[in-house]
């Protein structure tokens, strides 16, 4: 039972990992694996060109394209119920009243595709160059790794794509801890608002160090794509043990440094002790060892003991 | 102590070498008795560098700063044989008036190193200051340290050897000095003479001592 557990745990961890993978590098036109039903059942994966999706119907493209929304939830196909909708809306609002951020969330079918004609740069641009800055979500139902995200002109100034990256797959995560649809939209949604609150300090030029001090389950993966993202990928204990360990290094040196600075300042006293003079000298008659150094063969070990000349060996 | 003719071993208050009765006068006739007026570093026999100089000056004034009390001088010349250089020290560390150094600094504080590059040998002579706290085994570590580089004829860095190993002796007899004052003073006690055992037994104090001891 429990050899099934484990074979089983690590086939959904392979999976996840290959979808992640895939998911993120995603060009027009490549393929594609995608769960088919259940998040948890690596068994059944089929894979679909991305080519071979089912477009978003036309009538509802000028809904989600057409103009700058009113809403913050734009669902033209009613695929989520009522009661989610406005759940939803409410918490957009709330958002919107206390972030100077707002999300919007453009919400498509599970398995839909945008149509290539729409270019998303040119409509975020002509829609959100006003007004709040504001964040947009292309959010697919029970596929939220297939979700997308653009920013306002004002914030992508502000925002890196390495961050972007990370409050994508922040929510991403967020949303595939649970199974409903609806759920999972609203964990997507907190997420993001979460990680908006974060661009909103960047905006008002708060610096980029203090989201690396987000708790432990907010930093997610790095976003995988982005070469740039391996630049401040250290984690906070690795930065804090150098900065550590190098303040330590330096107060050694210094402390080394005062002492041998205190030793080269020490003053060092003899005691006057009162010596009778001897041979007539009024200041000295400490007669000293001689040494020669006429000859190799002549140590001075063998010197070493002072004899009177008459007394030597011939 | 010894006698820096003879090399006989002498008593602490010996007016004269009881072997050979040596004096300072002695030295007087040996090397004149105009008092000699020298730097603290005199190289008479021409065997420094200017610049060996500079460090063997920069080394001595470190010693002086390290040690306020004390100074060294080097001085090297032609004297003749090695018994001759005992004496020189002796007497130039006497008669000697060093201009470099302040007049608070008496030769009693001083340590003359004599250097003779003819008759290839080197000796040290110390001031009364020291006279406790060095010794000729002392004064014939630091020489040793020098004889391998004074006999490839390199005078300064045996010179430079010797100083630095000088001054790790003095802060070594210091901090001793500091630590067990009396194992110095008892080096220079007055020396023990006959008539003080006369006196020792004539004491009253004693003899009564005695005769209640023996009643």
């Amino acid at each position: 039972m429990r050899v099934s557990l484990l074979i089983l745990s690590t086939c959904v961890f392979g999976w996840m990992s290959i979808c992640v993978a895939n998911e993120s590098v995603s060009p027009p036109g490549s393929m594609e694996v995608v769960p088919s039903l259940e998040e948890n059942e690596p068994d059944k994966i089929s894979v679909i060109k991305s080519d071979e999706r089912p477009l978003v119907p036309e009538p509802f493209l000028n809904d989600y394209f057409g103009a700058k929304p009113k809403r913050f939830l734009i669902d033209p196909q009613n695929l989520i119920s009522r009661n989610d909708r406005k759940k939803l809306e409410d918490f957009l609002i709330y958002h919107a009243g206390d972030s100077s951020i707002d999300i919007y969330v453009s919400v498509f079918a599970t398995d839909q595709r945008i149509p290539d004609e729409v270019l998303q740069d040119e409509l975020i641009k002509r829609h959100f160059s006003e007004g709040k800055p504001a964040v947009i979500c292309h959010y697919f139902l029970d596929a939220p790794r297939r979700s997308t995200i653009h920013l306002s002109a004002s914030l992508t100034d502000v925002v890196s794509v390495t961050e972007q990256g990370r409050a994508l797959d922040s929510s991403k995560v967020g949303a595939m801890k649970t199974r409903s649809s609806s759920q999972q939209l609203e964990e997507f949604l907190v997420q993001m608002s979460i990680r908006v609150y974060w661009m909103e300090r960047m905006l008002e030029g708060s610096i980029n160090q203090e989201l690396e001090n987000l708790p432990s389950n907010e930093v997610d993966q790095p976003f995988e794509n982005d070469e740039l993202a391996t630049e401040n990928d250290h984690p906070v204990w690795l930065v804090n043990s150098v900065w550590a360990a190098g303040g330590l290094g330096l107060s050694a040196i210094i402390l080394w440094g005062l002492v041998t600075w205190l030793k080269i300042r020490r003053k060092f006293m003899f005691p006057e002790l009162p010596v009778e003079p001897r041979l007539g000298g009024v200041h000295a008659a400490g007669i000293g060892a001689v040494v020669s150094f006429s000859s190799p063969a002549l140590a001075p070990a063998s010197q070493r003991d002072q004899i009177p000349a008459h007394t030597r060996r011939a | 102590m010894k006698c820096p003719r003879c090399v006989q071993r002498i008593h602490r208050a010996a007016a004269a070498c009881p072997h050979c009765e040596f004096t300072i006068l002695d030295a007087d006739i040996l090397f004149g008795s105009e008092v000699p007026r020298l730097r603290s570093l005199t190289d008479s026999a021409g065997i420094f560098r200017r610049f060996q100089r500079d460090l063997l000056e920069d080394l001595m004034n470190q010693i002086s700063s390290a040690f306020p009390q004390i100074f060294v001088s080097i001085y090297t010349g032609s004297l003749g044989d090695s018994g001759n250089l005992r004496q020189f020290g002796f007497w130039l560390l006497n008669r000697g008036i060093f201009e470099d150094i302040p007049a608070e600094k008496t030769n009693e504080a001083g340590i003359l190193i004599v250097i003779d590059p003819d008759s290839r040998s080197a000796g040290i002579t110390f001031g009364y200051l020291l006279d406790p706290f060095l010794g000729e085994q002392d004064t014939f570590d630091c020489l040793s340290r020098a004889h391998s580089h004074w006999l490839e004829g390199r005078y300064a860095d045996g010179a430079l050897r010797c100083l630095h190993f000088l001054e790790k002796l003095l802060r070594k007899r210091c901090e001793q000095a500091r630590r067990e004052p009396n194992k110095f003073e008892q080096r220079i006690s007055r020396p023990f003479v006959a008539n003080d055992l006369e006196k020792h037994s004539r004491d009253p104090k004693q003899i009564n001592d005695g005769e209640e001891m023996n009643r």
